[in-house]
């Protein structure tokens, strides 16, 4: 919906962050419903970091807020003269003034808007990053949840929009009840017998910070700005480290069964007093490996900092990283930026983020992440730039995960994990299996599948983690108990993803993308793997992309061809 | 070689990392040491009901999937690494 929306209603060439922008928050059919995990919203919108379509999706409970207020989407076109928040309570709707609130940390504009309207609202808002336009700023929910990637919580700044606060009091009807019931019956029993998502399996017991130990050992943990696939530190910054150091308790999203969420507290030490929500996987990646940090006590001050200012986590991390790799080879100096800010220095780095959020000294230019970064800094660092049209890799060298490289390369918002998770397959082999390093017609095949289906379970909107235990056959059961649609099958569901993806492409290609923006930062096509299994490798994308391309039916320039958009009835 | 335990299999093992004195000999025969060590638990969780291997076990980085299985040769010096399916086991479709 969202991208039909921006497709179809945004003017080519738009700057991301003047008024005539347009920021959709939206939800799906099983947002707020009795289905699992189903607590989720996404935002839409053109990315102030890539130029090109951007959606990020955050977990928490405001998504299913928002439907129990009656609301499948709201769409925020224009620009305030002053900051507003916008208050919606059922009916009621509203913006207020929030000359208070603007300039404050997360955690304090999150309680005062509550006091101002419901103490049972649910608050979503940008932070300091954000108001100050920052490109890599997230848009935070309930204090501890991040819509991170693309930087939209920019163009909630540019827009002078601080925040949404909702409540809601219906409960979502469904076309058929019991035809719902026993779709989510189903999916929570597959849930409950899957070793990843069921009570004490590992996203439970470790959170997904239980990847860290085995994306290491496949020796694709990208460790001091991939520079190598292999951390040394990686043990102790595990989610079995943190199980036996800061975790607190487990917390969970919306009707959601897995509890993967991590409540983190820091008792002593110079990052006492840190307590949140914290350290997802790609978090603790992106302070751990990407900055060559292995004290789990600082990368949870620094997620909690990023949560405060609203900074995306990735984009943040791996904007120090990438200046760490230019300090180490001399390309900046300790005086351009000043602090030492050299790998694996946790002080350093803590007080970058700050910078960052304030756009103070060398973290303005940082601000904007490492494409436009690098930009300014000259000197040959765009290849150290670790990106793909703007965003920032996550934690997953693709030298050996050629599937999810394509994927990097071909994603639409840029080099995003969650565009298509082989990763599910190449390494974990769940619920498919495939080598890591075969890069034939068959990985191809599995890129794209991949893809389909996460545009598809994105739309719907849900939580990816469910994939690993549910599949498209359950999801189109579910989804055609709620909205009535009869014959909706597994093979509508792929569909359905598909020309989502054609969409978002058609957006793109207005926006100038092609061929030339489907690529990989340098150093994975030409810099082999120094060591660990992928040893020696490059990734082989030049030969995977045309056929990539042929099998999804687009054009050598990468754009969906006539006959394509003819059969997903998609008009270009 | 090198065997390294991770996630919940270090409830069974209480090792996060131990050597064993053996010299060219096959996955399937390191895990019977592991399974004398430590007990029937161990071989629970390393297999199915049905007897397939149900963890996930890299040589140097590598699943052995993709190279020879359990029949996969393991020398001294070499690190195994186990892994329970902390993303894994599903029986869903795509």
């Amino acid at each position: 919906m969202g991208a039909k929306i921006l497709y179809d209603e945004l003017k080519s060439g738009t700057d991301p962050l003047s008024p005539e922008n347009i920021l959709v928050f939206a939800i799906g059919p099983l947002t707020g419903t009795r289905t699992p995990s189903s607590g989720r919203h996404v935002v839409v919108s053109k990315s102030p970091l890539t130029g090109g379509i951007a959606f990020t999706s955050s977990g928490g409970t405001w998504g299913a807020e928002l439907k129990r207020a009656g609301y499948d989407a709201i769409v925020v076109k224009g620009k305030a003269k002053k900051p507003l928040y916008l208050w919606i309570e059922d009916d009621e709707v509203g913006f207020r003034d929030a000359k208070e609130h603007w300039g404050k940390m997360i955690s304090q504009s999150d309680e005062g808007i509550k006091s101002e309207t419901d103490d049972e609202a649910k608050v979503l808002q940008i932070g300091i990053a954000g108001e100050r336009m920052s490109r890599i700023a997230a848009i935070i929910n309930e204090k501890y949840r991040a819509a991170g990637r693309c930087g939209l919580g920019a163009v909630m700044g540019a827009k002078n929009l601080k925040a949404i606060a909702v409540k809601g009091s219906r409960n979502p009807e469904a076309a058929d009840s019991i035809g719902l019931t026993r779709a989510a019956s189903r999916a929570m029993k597959m849930i409950s017998e899957s070793g990843v998502t069921k009570e004490d399996g590992g996203l439970n017991s470790f959170g997904t910070a239980v990847l860290t130990n085995i994306i290491n050992a496949s020796g694709i943990y990208p460790t001091r700005n991939f520079q190598t696939g292999t951390f040394s530190g990686a043990e102790k910054i595990s989610g079995e480290a943190m199980a036996k150091t800061i975790l607190k308790e487990k917390t969970a999203c919306y009707e959601c069964p897995m509890e993967c969420g991590r409540w983190v507290k820091v008792e002593k030490g110079k990052y006492a007093g840190t307590e949140g929500e914290s350290l997802e996987y790609e978090t603790s990646w992106a302070f751990g490996g990407e900055c060559g940090v292995n004290n789990l006590e600082a990368l949870a001050r620094a997620n909690f900092l990023c949560n405060e200012y609203g900074l995306d986590t990735i984009s943040t991390g791996s904007s120090i990283g990438f200046t760490m790799e230019l300090l180490e080879r001399g390309i900046l100096s300790k005086e351009k930026v000043g602090i030492d800010l050299r790998f694996g220095n946790d002080d350093a780095m803590i007080q970058m983020i700050e910078k960052i959020a304030k756009r103070e000294g060398f973290g303005d230019v940082l601000a904007d992440g490492t494409k436009a970064a690098s930009k300014k800094i000259g000197k040959g660092s765009e290849y150290y730039a670790m990106q793909v049209k703007g965003l920032e890799l996550p934690a997953y060298d693709p030298r050996g995960a050629v599937g999810l490289g394509l994927n990097f390369a071909t994603a639409n918002r840029g080099a995003c994990h969650v565009s298509g998770y082989t990763i599910a397959a190449e390494i974990l082999g769940a619920p498919l299996k495939a080598d890591p390093f075969d890069s034939g017609e068959s990985k191809v095949d599995l890129t794209i599948l991949f893809q389909n289906f996460t545009a598809a379970v994105d739309s719907g909107v849900n939580c990816l983690f469910l994939t690993f235990a549910v599949g498209a056959s359950e999801y189109a059961e579910m989804i055609s108990s709620l909205v009535g649609w009869e014959g909706y099958d597994a093979d509508e569901f792929l569909r359905t993803g598909e020309r989502i993806f054609a969409i978002e492409r058609l957006f793109n290609k207005r926006e100038g993308f092609g061929r030339k923006d489907d690529t990989l930062p340098q150093r994975f096509l030409k810099e082999p793997m120094p060591e660990g299994a992928p040893k020696g490798r490059v990734h082989p994308l030049a030969e995977m992309l045309d056929i990539y391309y042929r099998k999804r039916g687009y054009t050598e320039e990468g754009h969906p061809g006539k006959e394509k958009l003819n059969e997903l009835g998609v008009m270009d | 070689m090198i065997i390294k335990f991770f996630a919940n299999l270090r409830e069974i093992t209480k090792d996060h990392e131990i050597t064993l004195k053996l010299e060219n000999v096959k996955v399937k025969d390191a895990l019977l040491v592991l399974e004398k060590k430590y007990g029937r638990d161990f071989r629970d969780v390393v297999f199915d009901p049905e007897g397939e291997l149900y963890v996930r076990i890299l040589i140097n980085g590598r699943n052995i999937e993709y190279l020879e299985g359990l029949d996969t040769q393991v020398t001294g010096d070499d690190t195994v690494s186990l892994f329970p399916p902390v993303a894994g086991g599903s029986h869903a479709e795509l």
